[in-house]
């Protein structure tokens, strides 16, 4: 027993002390003799690849290792796009239809295995060519890449870019194997009944070829071989060999490529095209000004082909050689920190999910220069005191992830990190009834920026519900009761502005449409306007006993302050005597129920995705319904008639006269509740400097710098 | 053992039931509705789920035909077997997922376990033979006051603390023996409530007549306490003890959460809220496993220390 007793304490001992052996800290100085600027994230970072970017946290982390041609000036509001990797401005023929882009010249990518070593073992490099970025369209358009955003801004618009998707389909082994049957008794006794085994693999040919969805022929013809197929005789009846005989001539444009088989970026694309190594063409289908928009997005990043073939073809044999991935295996996306490859300002050093994200300096990054131009203001605020300079300015940018909001702040608060947002709590504390720092903070060598991004929240009526989307005065009445003013500052801390129509108001068409006649409080009106309400649901069918049905509305999120926005909101309507239940959802559940049209009211809001009224606009255009982007699922043939007007014009005073006219019938017809256009506080430490948030881009962090010196002077880390 | 094979069938096959046949169709959550119904095809069947759940029709009940196995319950179970699982949200699969961030787990959950257990076998022990005494009256109001505290709110005072005494030990990993802070957390909000567990049960244990006789014959109080009490105890204890096991792999949510250890412990929750079913599945069934055996494992530490238990 007394040998159990101390091997028992041992054992004790040796667990307890593991930890220090199985894991290996940072240390004081992670980085010796380097600018380093400590930072927190909240939420994970989803993707390294610039085609499966689509939130914000990712983007972020992006915008510092991938350029694209374009982005918006750091400095200059409202935002304004320039080159980034071209040389100027694109050149765009008179149909509107080719843009035509110089790239610059010798632009390096980061050092990576995938372009060998040089002799002094370092790893090599090699400049960017047109073709890159014709590969990141490919890559864009790929059946098999999960693409989020890029996707809905290219498909319908760039030359051959949908048919060049449907190329890049596989069919799955079992179709292939199935197929090899059914040709080979073809081939062998067609002229009898096929046996039992060919008969099941016709079935199911016939089943899985649905999912391809050919055109209408092949699709009858398939229709014809399943019909035959319950009552089979030989192949050879003229009838069912007309129907093999189509579906023989499509079946070469039905040859598709499997997930591993990168040999399809070998096709061509016919809409983007490189003219010759440094000039890039992309043709689109019809005019689409807002492009120089998306092209400032990132998603085009170039990417190296030699990056594809090593790191997503082939994997390490073990021996130093490379060897082709199992299909079981293959990978289309890059997702570790040594496959990302891009020509910024940083390498990505470390991507360790829901843990840290590390960059380092890029030693090959060329010679960009800080800003020498601003908006006013911008001079006296110390924001052009680095122009001209050579950027970055900081070595590694290191992120925590930090999921507490409260362990966010106290690691700001302690100086471990240089930047900082504001828990809800604590606001009040903080801010000052005039949206400025407390004196308290700034001795702290706080700085506070204050900012808008183009966002706008909202509560959307489904214009098909027979209840809300049958009664104009009850979604007007229901704008009109709604006290948004409180909503904001007794639920949001004040951050935000009440939205007065459905553009943010940096968005051209939004002055000039003016606010919207029902984004008031007024009751009395509200009162007269649910009179009329009821007379419309009356003369509907939809009142239920002499009254409104109750209302159901949707939140996507199920956290306690989803539960008071609830509240308050079900206090609002009360005001009118409407009754209303609040579903709290997950954010997919949410999304599916709109998708679905299952949701009566929502809570949502879009984010922009570039600075034009058009890309709010799109959210009521009827056929946009399907695409489910129009969630409201608003239907007003002269507003398409307006929308397909205007989606093609120039940026020109006639074209704004528009917006402002589709935002006013927007206004009248009340498919949303407008609630707020948010207002972000960020806090930074006085040691960094040229800190200015951008509402639009990303990847502006080569422009902060640090005072190291002012920075430990002051106790930061 | 056969029972402890069935129990893991069923959790297999309940959980199959649960997360891919009764929560439907989750595709809309990670294909971008935007890319069509094809990039909808294109992900389930990467996923095996355009596969027919159970039964696969086309093989005619031939069970020695590859068609025959080509059903989504074969791929789960596939999966589920050898950790194959691939997220829907991430395309990691568990087992790199598990490699990844177990470690940071486990340094956690095992010394805070392990700690947490020896001082309380230690404290209990001294406060059940001193019953009675200021010692025992002292010690029973400090676990009653240790166990009405809330958990969370250990873990804001000690960060807080932290943060004012030595920020650096507050968060993350910056020094391996940070992970102290909230193994510390965890054994001091955890020891109120097992030494009014242990004390009771040594209680038991110490009034017998063989501790009266020992204490008669002048044996030392460890030898009494050791030698004697603690080992008629064990089964109990043995029993709480082996049965935390299985969770210490699966982290500690908050604690990991709170002071930036990057493990497991979101991990279960945030699939379950994305509905991403192969994880959640596969965690399901790796718990199970490791259940089942910690209860194989109970059953024959108690023929080690009670040699009256032997298998029939």
């Amino acid at each position: 027993m007394k040998w159990f007793y101390i091997v028992a304490a041992l054992c004790v001992v040796a667990l307890a002390l593991a930890p220090l052996w199985l894991l290996k800290g940072e240390g004081s100085d992670p980085y010796p003799g380097k600018i380093v600027r400590w930072d927190s994230y909240e939420s994970e970072v989803k993707s390294v690849d610039p085609a499966t970017c689509g939130d914000t946290t990712s983007a972020a982390v992006q915008g510092n290792i991938y350029e694209s041609l374009y982005c918006y000036h750091y400095l200059k509001r409202p935002v304004e796009v320039i080159p980034k990797l071209a040389v100027d401005m694109p050149t765009v023929s008179e149909d509107g239809l080719t843009y035509t882009m110089r790239i610059k010249p010798g632009i390096k990518y980061h050092r990576n295995p995938c372009f060998g070593r040089e002799a002094d073992g370092r790893y090599r490099t090699r400049t960017v060519r047109a073709d890159d970025f014709v590969l990141a369209y490919k890559r864009c358009a790929d059946y098999h890449i999960n693409t989020g955003l890029a996707w809905a801004f290219l498909s319908e618009r760039v030359v051959g870019i949908d048919e060049f998707r449907e190329r890049t389909q596989g069919i799955p082994a079992k179709e292939v194997e199935r197929i090899a049957r059914i040709d080979a008794w073809r081939n062998s006794r067609s002229a009898t009944a096929p046996p039992a085994e060919v008969l099941a693999d016709l079935i199911g040919i016939v089943k899985w070829s649905a999912s391809l969805h050919p055109p209408a022929e092949i699709s009858k013809a398939f229709e014809k071989i399943g019909a035959w197929c319950k009552a089979p005789q030989g192949g050879s009846s003229p009838e069912i060999a007309d129907a093999f005989a189509k579906i023989d001539a499509w079946r070469p444009s039905m040859r598709g490529y499997k997930k591993g088989d990168f040999s399809r970026y070998d096709m061509p694309l016919e809409g983007v095209k490189s003219l010759d190594e440094l000039t890039l063409q992309i043709r689109l289908t019809a005019r689409f000004p807002q492009l120089i928009y998306v092209l400032a997005i990132g998603f085009d990043a170039p990417i190296p082909r030699e990056a594809v073939d090593y790191w997503l073809a082939t994997k390490d044999d073990g021996q130093g050689g490379r060897v082709p991935v199992p299909p079981e295996d293959v990978r289309t996306e890059f997702t570790e920190a040594p496959e990302v490859v891009g020509t910024g300002p940083y390498i990505l050093q470390t991507r360790e999910r829901k843990s840290k994200i590390v960059m380092v300096r890029n030693p090959d990054f060329r010679l960009d220069l800080y800003p020498s131009e601003g908006e006013p203001g911008d001079a006296n605020a110390g924001l052009l005191d680095d122009a001209n300079k050579p950027v970055p300015f900081i070595d590694v940018i290191h992120w925590d992830y930090v999921a507490q909001e409260y362990a966010a702040w106290m690691r700001f608060l302690s100086k471990q990190t240089d930047v900082g947002g504001i828990p809800r709590e604590t606001f009040q504390f903080v801010i000052s009834p005039t949206r400025d720092l407390s004196e308290e903070w700034k001795k702290k060598h706080i700085e506070l920026s204050v900012y808008t991004r183009p966002v706008i929240r909202w509560i959307i009526f489904n214009m098909e519900d027979p209840v809300v989307g049958k009664s104009k005065s009850l979604r007007q009445a229901l704008c009109l009761s709604f006290d948004v003013e409180n909503f904001i500052k007794v639920l949001h801390n004040g951050r935000g502005i009440r939205a007065v129509n459905v553009l943010p108001q940096s968005f051209k068409g939004h002055q000039e449409a003016g606010p919207s006649p029902y984004g008031r409080l007024d009751m009395e009106e509200a009162r007269k306007k649910i009179e009329e309400a009821k007379k419309e649901l009356a003369a509907a069918g939809s009142l239920v006993n002499g009254q409104i049905p109750e209302l159901k509305l949707d939140i996507g999120d199920r956290g306690a302050e989803a539960m008071r926005e609830g509240d308050f909101i079900r206090q609002q309507f009360q005001k009118l005597g409407i009754r209303l239940k609040v579903n709290y959802n997950d954010w997919p559940t949410q999304q599916e129920k709109l998708n679905n049209k299952q949701s009566q009211l929502a809570e949502i809001g879009w984010d922009s995705d570039y600075p034009d009224a058009e890309n709010f606009l799109q959210l009521y255009y009827g056929p946009n319904i399907d695409k489910q982007t129009n969630n409201s699922n608003y239907s007003n043939p002269e507003f398409d008639k307006l929308y397909e007007q205007v989606r093609v014009m120039s940026d020109t005073p006639q074209r704004t006269e528009l917006y402002a006219k589709m935002v006013r019938m927007l206004s009248e017809d009340c498919p949303v509740l407008l609630l707020s256009e948010p207002v972000s506080f960020l806090l930074y430490y006085d040691w960094v400097k040229n800190t200015k948030p951008n509402p639009a881009g990303y990847g502006y962090t080569k422009y902060h710098r640090i005072d190291e010196a002012q920075r430990k002077a002051e106790g930061g880390r | 053992l056969a029972q402890a094979v069935l129990t893991v069938l069923g959790v297999m096959l309940l959980s199959f039931i649960l997360f891919n046949l009764i929560a439907g169709d989750v595709s809309a959550r990670f294909v971008n509705p935007k890319l069509g119904p094809k990039a909808r095809d294109a992900w389930l069947e990467k996923h095996h789920l355009n596969l027919p759940s159970v039964y696969n029709p086309d093989s005619h009940g031939q069970f020695w035909k590859k068609e025959f196995w080509d059903t989504q319950f074969y791929w789960h179970m596939r999966n589920c077997v050898t950790f194959q699982s691939t997220s829907f949200s991430t395309d990691q699969r568990l087992q790199d997922i598990v490699a990844e961030k177990a470690r940071y787990s486990l340094s956690l959950t095992v010394p805070a376990m392990i700690l947490g257990w020896a001082c309380a076998l230690i404290i209990s022990s001294l406060v059940a033979y001193y019953r009675g005494t200021w010692i025992d009256r002292m010690g029973v109001f400090l676990s009653v006051l240790g166990m009405c505290v809330p958990y969370l709110a250990y873990m804001i005072l000690g960060q807080w603390v932290m943060f004012h005494v030595y920020p650096p030990a507050a968060w993350g990993l910056r020094y391996s023996a940070n992970i102290y802070v909230p193994v510390g957390i965890a054994v001091i909000a955890g020891i109120g409530g097992s030494v009014r567990f242990y004390r009771t049960i040594l209680l038991d244990e110490i009034n017998r007549d063989y501790v009266r006789t020992a204490r008669a014959k002048g044996v030392s109080l460890p030898n009494i306490l050791f030698k004697h009490v603690l080992r008629n105890c064990m089964l109990p204890i043995l029993t709480q003890l082996i049965l935390a096991i299985p969770y210490l792999i699966m982290g500690a949510l908050l604690l990991e959460q709170f002071f930036g250890i990057p493990g497991l412990g979101d991990l279960m929750l945030a699939s379950i809220s994305d509905r991403d079913v192969p994880i959640v599945t596969s965690l399901t069934f790796l718990t199970a496993v490791i259940d089942v055996l910690a209860l194989l494992l109970t059953d024959v530490l108690y023929a080690v220390f009670d040699p009256r238990i032997r298998l029939r």
